[in-house]
């Protein structure tokens, strides 16, 4: 396969590398590493246990500073998360652990060894890292009696990491849930005072014909700080209590978001200006209640300029015993220049499409209970939209998409429907 | 008045200049898009779909849209029931594109009164959600492009049942390598062996380990997966399972580099990516001169690149693999396990076994270890529950994987 002008490539690389290497080492021969120890380490206390049909399963997360210690390599760099599970099989047949449904395209230890171009062999004696990874790997066949534990390397997620661990063998099935905090993140929910946003003497409990008459009657949209113009509608009504909701985002595949900080506005203009992901990005706070949002979720496709936000307010009054939120969901599809802010996100128009994706997105993630219409927005047409407070335009048929939300596993089959409102039909001319 | 000035003025000129294109597209009726469609009908439902080739959309939309990677689907559903029904494009592609998306990425260059055409446009193309019973309604959704047959699910919910529809569309000018094979002829009918499904050890017996080079001579990799599933089963399995097909390989370099066994190179590749369109697996098919309880059986190795190269960098540094080759197998098993596909699996212990200690090479200088045991992968036609999985009484499985 070597070509002399290849051949050539590598022998310059080879001399580059030799010299990089020379500089490292001259500058800091002081930081021999470490024997690693896989079970030693501050992530550990972070460990998390759930047992189920004789299969008992810890599962923990180091941070980007432990993954560091422990492998010797800048892993979150490279967007690469360990994962450390211990699985206890106490049934009298072998079981599989199946890292696929942890992650899809979760790395091989190898794999996460030689992210960057090293060539080294696996027979290499000299190749640490090759055998580092390859003895933390976690074996897949857990026989009768024993245990078995090491790291899964799976795709990065910080603030909580959320995963399942399926274990399978001939009796059946147990599927464990975990949502594990990682430290690194400032994260937004973290500041509110949730106890006391209202006094508990406050908050009303509503019946049905309330709660159509209360949110109906609640503005269109939200404003600006000082509580003036009208920006984008919201069009979401959420029912669920803080971690319910919480579990479900996660669960469904959306992010958490950081506050705005030194870190994070740096992160965010090295994510602007090298297009790549910033996945926890601020986001500007629009206001409801007379107060910006509680607490914001977001979704990310390819790059920043492509994500899907949502912004969520505690509303003062409860259903059926349970919070009532008022939330704003927007397709963000580019980025654009404007005289107030001086660039903005460019919402996709079809405001409705995005209320729908959040539906099937949560409602495949098996994460609602009921779901309901109600008005509120007021319509507004492709042909005469409205603009929010950057100015975008957007439509909407004027409706409130109400989901309960739930933490447990709910099929789609059995998610109720109330019939309060009905949408219009949209046609089509294809 | 600066040379600086005149060229910026100049570029705001030229580009407002170019900013005036008009937007045309031609009308659907002059495409055969309804003719070819595939139907498919469940009690009172009946869904179509067919998927516009490249140029087909661009005159569909009057723009290049697949050169952003983004492949139409045209669904048309008829609801015969007497519930209004619910339709999920995230079920075509749970990451679509939204109409206006499509018309915002591809506004650059086109008048104002254009953009707001072709908004129009790609709205109104748009499949609904909401059928109201007795209605037929269609449109496109619009997907992340894969190459070859495109595979996707419809699924449609009401107030009664959830059902689901399974497409596999082939695509007007793409040739997967597959076609060019005739599998009737790689074997004289004498040749082949039919056993019964409880001989699977002694059915394979005897068959290649490693595949080899162009010549012979030299040793390939290990091909440490036997797939059991007649040829259009295991088609629609991959593709279920996120797999995408391979052109047949014009390359002559391509081909000397390439792994034979039986003699000849794969019969079938198929490849997946990871996001950012680095490739991650490839997986080679043979078709084996055994028959197990009627069903074909497949050799096959899966080959997992490492070093998240793009094909460009592969190119210029060599690809390097995962030497641990059995963790590709397990991929493959859940994989298949996850895609609900997997009737059956169990494994063999044999002759590949190389330790990572005394880790090999074969002819490409590709490096890998194996504990020598075979997977053995029996596929299910239909959607089967992962918890419906039989092991097969085979060995015990590998306890170092």
């Amino acid at each position: 396969m070597n070509t002399l002008p290849l051949f050539r490539v590598h022998f310059v690389l080879r001399i580059v590398t030799i010299a990089i290497i020379a500089l490292l080492f001259t500058s800091s021969c002081s930081s021999t590493p470490q024997n690693s120890d896989f079970f030693a380490g501050s992530y550990l206390d972070r460990a998390q246990t759930q047992e189920e049909n004789g299969i008992r399963v810890t599962a923990a997360v180091p941070s980007a500073e432990e993954s560091k210690e422990i492998f010797r390599s800048p892993l979150y760099r490279r967007k690469v998360q360990p994962v450390w599970l211990k699985i206890e099989n106490n049934r009298d047949e072998f079981v599989s652990f199946l890292p696929v449904g942890l992650d899809p395209a979760y790395y091989t230890p190898i794999e996460a060894a030689n992210l960057d171009l090293k060539d080294q062999k696996i027979s290499d004696r000299r190749s640490s890292a090759n055998r580092l990874f390859f003895k933390a790997g976690m074996g897949n066949t857990v026989p009768p009696g024993e245990q078995r534990s090491g790291f899964i390397f799976s795709q990065l997620d910080e603030g909580t990491k959320s995963f399942n661990v399926d274990v399978i063998g001939a009796s059946g099935l147990s599927a464990f849930t975990f949502f594990i905090p990682v430290p690194g993140l400032r994260l937004d929910h973290q500041n509110v005072d949730w106890k006391n946003l209202y006094p508990p003497a406050t908050v009303r409990d509503l019946s049905t014909d309330e709660l159509i008459e209360q949110i109906e009657a609640q503005p269109c949209c939200v404003t600006d700080k000082k509580g003036e113009g009208s920006g984008d509608p919201i069009n979401l009504v959420l029912i669920g209590n803080p971690e319910d909701i919480y579990y479900a985002f996660i669960r469904a595949g959306w992010d958490e978001t950081e506050t705005i900080y030194k870190g994070s506005s740096w992160k965010t203009i090295t994510s602007f200006i090298g297009g790549s992901e910033y996945r926890y990005s601020p986001i500007s706070a629009l206001y409801v209640f007379g107060r910006g949002q509680d607490v914001a979720f977001q979704k990310a496709r390819e790059n920043i300029n492509e994500r899907n936000h949502l912004r969520l307010w505690l509303a003062p009054y409860r259903y059926e015993g349970i919070p009532v939120w008022l939330g704003q969901i927007s397709r963000d599809i580019g980025v654009r220049f404007t005289k107030k802010t001086i660039t903005t996100h460019k919402i996709d128009p079809d405001v409705d499409e995005t209320r729908e994706y959040l539906l099937e997105n949560l409602a495949y993630a098996q994460a609602l209970a009921r779901i309901a219409y109600l008005g509120g927005v007021d319509a507004a047409s492709l042909d005469q939209p409205r603009g929010n407070l950057t100015g975008d335009p957007y439509f909407t048929d004027g409706y409130r998409l109400v989901l309960w939300v739930s933490s447990q596993p709910v099929d789609i089959a059995e998610i109720e429907v109330e019939v309060w409102r009905i949408p219009p039909d949209r046609q089509s001319t294809p | 008045m600066s040379a600086g000035r005149i060229v910026f003025i100049s570029l705001v000129l030229f580009l407002s200049a170019c900013a005036t294109r008009s937007y045309h597209y031609e009308s659907t009726k002059s495409f055969p898009l309804q003719d070819r469609a595939v139907t498919q009908t469940q009690g009172h439902i009946t869904v179509s779909a067919s998927v516009p080739g490249e140029d087909e959309a661009q005159a569909i939309f009057g723009i290049p849209i697949y050169q952003r990677g983004i492949q139409p689907v045209w669904i048309e559903i008829q609801n015969e029931s007497t519930n209004r029904i619910r339709f999920a494009p995230t079920s075509v592609d749970h990451d679509y594109f939204s109409p206006l998306e499509v018309a915002y990425m591809h506004r650059k260059g086109f008048s104002k009164q254009a953009r707001s055409e072709m908004e129009r446009r790609f709205y109104r193309s748009a499949m609904p959600r909401q059928i109201p019973a007795g209605e037929t309604r269609s449109g496109y959704v619009f997907t992340h492009a894969s190459p070859g047959t495109k595979s996707f699910d419809v699924e449609i919910f009401s107030a009664n049942e959830d059902q689901t529809f399974a497409f596999f569309i082939a695509m007007p000018g793409f040739t997967p390598d597959y076609k060019s094979v005739r599998f009737d002829a790689l074997y004289d009918h004498s040749e082949i062996r039919d056993y019964a499904a409880s001989d699977v050890r002694t059915a394979l017996d005897g068959l290649p380990w490693f595949s080899m080079d162009q010549s012979g001579s030299e040793a390939g990799l290990p091909v440490g997966i036997v797939i059991i599933a007649p040829g259009i089963d295991l088609l629609k399995v991959l593709l279920r399972a996120g797999w995408n097909e391979s052109a047949k390989a014009q390359d002559v370099k391509q081909t000397a580099n390439a792994q034979y066994l039986f003699g000849r190179v794969p019969d079938a590749v198929f490849r997946n990516q990871r996001q950012g369109n680095r490739e991650r697996n490839k997986l080679n098919l043979w078709l084996a001169p055994v028959k197990i309880d009627g069903k074909a059986v497949w050799l096959a190795q899966l080959i997992h690149f490492i070093g998240q190269k793009t094909p460009l960098e592969q190119a210029i540094f060599g690809a390097r693999i995962d030497p641990d080759v059995d963790d590709g197998s397990d991929y493959l098993m859940q994989n298949i396990w996850y895609s609900q596909s997997l009737e059956r699996v169990g494994w063999l212990a044999g002759e590949g076994a190389v330790s990572v200690e005394s880790a090999r090479f074969d002819f490409n200088s590709l490096e890998y270890f194996s504990d020598g045991y075979r997977t053995i992968l029996w596929l299910s036609p239909e959607p089967i529950s992962m918890l419906e999985t039989r092991h097969m009484d085979l060995d015990d499985p590998p306890l170092n994987r």
